[in-house]
């Protein structure tokens, strides 16, 4: 049988709720490529708007070729052919703005909507936030609402009921989603080429610390990553030191990874003292390869190395945010140093002036060993007026030195750089550690939120017996900045850093709980959805019981249960009811209700027609209200042409409006139904 | 279509009420062209989600998954429970299209949008069906020889809510439709006496009462021209009267020229008709039905109706 509705034009309101949702479905690509191609498609979109009123705005057939050129060498241009997913994104884009101008027939509308699907999906693959999830969503339901609004016989039906139609199906479809999501297996790796990344600036720790290098990244509050502690096992503030990056070289002004340490200067793991912690850490994504665990890690987590210096690193850049398990041994100590170690670690840059070998040299004379000069120095920093704050005055070409005996106003980098150069003149092996330090605890999330802010830079310095023991000479100079996180910062030049302590007073609390909220749901959002791995996967069924399921029966249950639970979906849809209830019978029952209690005797079988008379009899006094009342229910109800929604609404508030006083000696008990 | 596949066709036949109810096992189901584009795209994206392990494209694949999964279940629910009333079908005569009129109905109390009725090899007619709400679909079908015209195959269809799946069932509605023989070319009937006798007596050839209509012979009085007749070109004719022997005009088959049956019904299709036009009382003769002479609507109808039935007529 043909289809009715096959040869329909598209009607201009489907058409421009149609252009809409693309629109939206294409609008955060032009953060992912050049805007000279989502500049195309919106001019393209724009020009489709205005033919929606006047079609000789359309091109011919021969514009269109041209555009068509047009469009590819767009592509080529400014999306390149080198990188393969980006280009096809682009031609995506492209080829969907050319479809915008050929909007005729009903196939055509098909196209543009699972085109439309499709940019949607290329979204996620620059990126997976929940923001963006919650933003397409609506996007999914309008596209679905066209096709819905396709299909209805009246073409001038309103759009809302397509819409809740829409809305309606997709709920349907919610719960076999979530189960077809949970079982369908998951592969460890890709298919075939992986790397798709936006390439965008991130802030965050580097491989290289030079003044004002952290203290930059401390103005940004912006999330380095999130940590759940297995229950009970939180470690206590000045414990919660997240290593990222041992550095060994200096120039005097700069500090480096310098090259890895040799193979022979591994095995150098420290033993199992104490006990361990272990935590899950989900980290954004930083365009680097750097894990941060707690001190002291014994083993990398999955898919990640160890370094002899106990820090990790993944195999390629990590470009989405990733989950990882870490487990660390908080009084466990690396109690090993190879001669290549030493040498490094003792390694000066020509930086040093007298001064500062002459500070050395008298805290050296006043101590018995090693632990004596490391604890003259945390001295030093203590007694003296150092001053911690954002913005330390520059320095210039003997940093270290303009830093301990002139400025003395400074930086977590500052004081551990300078730290670290003191113990190297003492002849104590020194490195630099750089990471995160601290974190706000999330009671929602039951989780801890690391930020750019609390990134620091601490020292090791090896002593002999105890092995490399952390030294941070912030904490000498600001103590709180350990215990609390570095509030909204007073950054005028020199001025001391503002430390959050005590109550924020009832508006800033409640701006903070609503940031805890939106922070535990970005991770939960990243935890289950984003971040949910083979591993996190095989996990999950285990603790579901349905652990024995691998391969293809996990495949089989999936397909098995996604069923069960469409069909759940559908009933529950049904019990629901549908919302395109009646509201103009239900009204008239009110409005029966009414004449009842005004001592009318209603009798179900009489018609609307026949209640008429009664009531205008009864009611003369309100005779043009009540005829109005029923004429536009007998229109609405029997009436032949589709009712007007404004029609409808007008019965109905009529009804709600209408008081009718009761009846002096009129029979009491009316009866309806 | 193929007899064996006809055979084997599940289709719904009418209850004694004459209503038919679409039962949910008897309805079809296949995607349409673009619900197998549709397919091709979650292919494309799962394909896409796993290559890239990436979870919020599984998600919008799983959801979409569930929305065209479930889309087979909604489209099915479209067609289950509707209820189809053949209504009484208009006579025609041969040559012109049978109109049937069908009242589609639900019971349900949930809307129907888009359900589209056709015959088996006609265009469709949609319909948006509101909740308890019927509607009626007139459908037509050539009717080219006179007797009962059965309405064709009814195929029951929509692919509401989105266009992706074509759900339909047959439907053996049982309808039919008079069909009239076609009148032939205006001729003069014999004007056949009535030998029963009248009470007032044979007042002979007059001028008072019409009996019927011959071709023009030059001398007629323009008076007794039938002007109508011209102006709808059926050629010059004139108006015959007589006396009250008008009243008992009978048109007899035995009596109707005619190569063969269906010629004679057709000659006597048009007299009946022009009979009743001239206000004329004519009863009908046929070899084994008579109607006594009478005018009106109702028995042109029953004569008409006398002639549709006529034995020899090709019921389809």
């Amino acid at each position: 049988m043909k289809d009715a509705l096959a040869n329909r034009p598209v009607p201009r309101a489907q058409l421009l709720l149609l252009v809409a949702m693309l629109a939206l479905a294409v609008a955060p690509h032009y953060a992912n490529m050049s805007p000279w191609i989502t500049g195309f498609f919106y001019l393209v979109a724009l020009l489709r708007i205005a033919a929606a009123r006047r079609p000789g705005l359309l091109p011919g057939r021969g514009l269109l070729f041209l555009l068509t050129l047009l469009a590819l060498l767009n592509v080529v241009m400014n999306a390149g052919v080198r990188d393969v997913q980006l280009g096809g994104v682009a031609m995506l884009v492209a080829m969907l703005g050319l479809k915008l101008l050929e909007l005729r027939s009903r196939r055509d509308v098909y196209m543009a909507v699972f085109l439309g699907y499709f940019v949607i999906l290329t979204q996620f693959l620059f990126q997976q936030g929940l923001w963006l999830a919650i933003y397409l969503s609506p996007v999914v339901l309008g596209l679905t609402a066209v096709l819905v609004a396709m299909n209805r016989a009246d073409p001038a039906a309103p759009l809302q009921g397509a819409g809740v139609q829409a809305l309606r199906l997709l709920a349907a479809a919610v719960p076999a989603m979530v189960v077809l999501f949970v079982l369908f297996p998951r592969l460890g790796g890709p298919l075939w080429g992986f790397a798709i990344g936006s390439g965008a600036a991130v802030t965050g720790i580097t491989n290289q610390v030079s003044p004002g290098s952290v203290s930059q990244l401390s103005l940004s509050s912006a999330t380095a990553f999130r940590v759940r502690f297995e229950a009970g096992a939180v470690p206590p503030p000045q414990a919660r030191y997240w290593r990222g990056l041992v550095l060994w070289d200096t120039d005097g002004r700069n500090w480096t990874t310098g090259p890895p340490l040799p193979y022979g200067a591994r095995g150098s793991l420290p033993e199992p003292v104490g006990r361990p912690v272990r935590y899950e850490v989900t980290l954004e994504p930083t365009q680097q390869p750097y894990l941060f665990l707690l001190d002291l890690p014994r083993a990398a987590p999955q898919d990640a190395r160890l370094f002899p210096e106990l820090t990790a690193q993944t195999r390629e850049t990590i470009t989405r945010r990733i989950t990882y398990v870490g487990e660390s041994w908080p009084e466990a100590r690396q109690t090993q140093l190879t001669a290549h170690e030493r040498e490094r670690g003792l390694w000066l840059p020509d930086t040093i002036t007298p001064r500062m070998e002459a500070l050395v040299a008298g805290w050296r004379r006043a101590a018995r060993d090693d632990a004596g000069v490391v604890a003259a120095a945390r001295n030093y920093f203590h007694t003296q007026p150092f001053v911690y704050t954002l913005t330390p005055p520059r320095l210039g070409a003997r940093p270290e030195d303009e830093f301990l005996f002139e400025t003395r106003r400074g930086f977590c980098e500052h004081f551990a750089t300078s730290f670290a150069l003191l113990m190297r003149l003492a002849g104590i092996p020194a490195r630099l550690v750089i990471g995160y330090q601290g974190g706000e605890y999330n009671p929602l999330g039951e989780h801890w939120i690391v930020r750019q802010s609390d990134a620091h830079a601490w020292v090791e310095v090896w002593l002999p017996g105890t092995g490399w023991s952390r030294v941070d000479p912030t904490s000498e100079v600001a103590p709180e900045r350990i215990e609390h996180s570095i509030g909204a910062a007073d950054a005028t030049e020199g001025a001391p850093v503002v430390f959050e302590v005590g109550d924020p007073g009832p508006l800033r609390r409640w701006l903070r709980d609503a940031r805890w909220l939106v922070d535990s749901v970005e991770l939960g959002w990243h935890r289950w959805v984003v971040g949910f791995t083979q591993e996190r996967q095989h996990g999950l069924l285990k603790d579901l019981g349905l652990g024995r399921f691998a391969g293809y029966w996990q495949g089989l249950l999936a397909v098995v249960l996604g069923a069960v639970a469409l069909a759940v979906g559908a009933l529950l849809l049904r019990l629901v009811g549908n919302p395109r209830g009646e509201p103009v019978r239900d009204a008239y029952r009110r409005l029966q209700d009414k004449l009842v209690r005004a001592g009318l005797a209603v009798p179900p079988w009489l018609g609307p027609r026949d209640l008429q008379q009664a009531a205008l009899s009864a009611f003369p006094q309100r005779a043009p209200e009540l005829r109005r009342l029923f004429d536009l229910y007998i229109g609405l109800r029997y009436g032949r042409r589709q009712a007007a929604a404004s029609e409808r609404r007008r019965f109905l508030r009529a009804v709600r409006s209408l008081r009718l006083r009761r009846r002096s000696g009129g029979s009491g008990h009316g009866v309806r139904d | 279509m193929n007899a064996r596949l006809a055979a084997w066709i599940r289709f719904e036949e009418p209850h004694a009420d004459g209503q038919l109810r679409v039962h949910g096992r008897r309805i079809y189901i296949l995607p349409t062209r673009y619900g197998m584009v549709f397919g091709l795209l979650l292919i494309l994206t799962l394909v896409g989600a796993v290559n890239y392990g990436n979870n919020p494209a599984f998600l919008i694949t799983f959801l979409l998954a569930g929305l065209g999964s479930n889309a087979i279940y909604q489209t099915w629910r479209q067609l289950q429970g509707v209820t189809v009333r053949p209504l009484r079908a208009e006579p025609v005569f041969a040559g012109e299209p049978a109109t049937f009129r069908f009242q589609l109905g639900d019971e349900s109390g949930r809307p129907r949008p888009a359900v589209q009725l056709a015959f088996a090899d006609g265009q469709p007619e949609v319909v948006d069906l509101a909740g308890h709400g019927s509607a009626v679909v007139e459908l037509t079908t050539p009717a080219r020889q006179r007797g009962t015209r059965r309405a064709p195959r009814l195929v029951l269809a929509t692919r509401y809510p989105l266009g992706l799946l074509h759900a339909w069932c047959y439907l053996e509605s049982g309808a039919t439709c008079l069909v009239y023989p076609r009148p032939s070319l205006p001729w003069q009937p014999p004007a056949i006496p009535h030998y029963g006798g009248a009470d007032a007596g044979d007042r002979g050839v007059g001028a008072d009462d019409f009996v019927g209509l011959r071709g023009y012979r030059p001398g007629d009085s323009p008076r007794h021209i039938d002007w109508r007749a011209l102006a709808r070109e059926r050629g010059v004719l004139t108006r015959q009267f007589g006396g009250d022997r008008a009243e008992r005009l009978w048109l007899d088959w035995n009596e109707t020229p005619g190569a063969d049956s269906e010629e004679k019904l057709r000659r006597l299709c048009r007299a009946l008709l022009d009979a009743e036009r001239a206000g004329a009382r004519y009863g009908l003769r046929l070899p084994d039905t008579e109607r006594a002479p009478d005018q009106g609507a109702a028995h042109l109808a029953a004569c008409l109706a006398a002639l549709a039935q006529f034995p020899g007529a090709v019921d389809r």
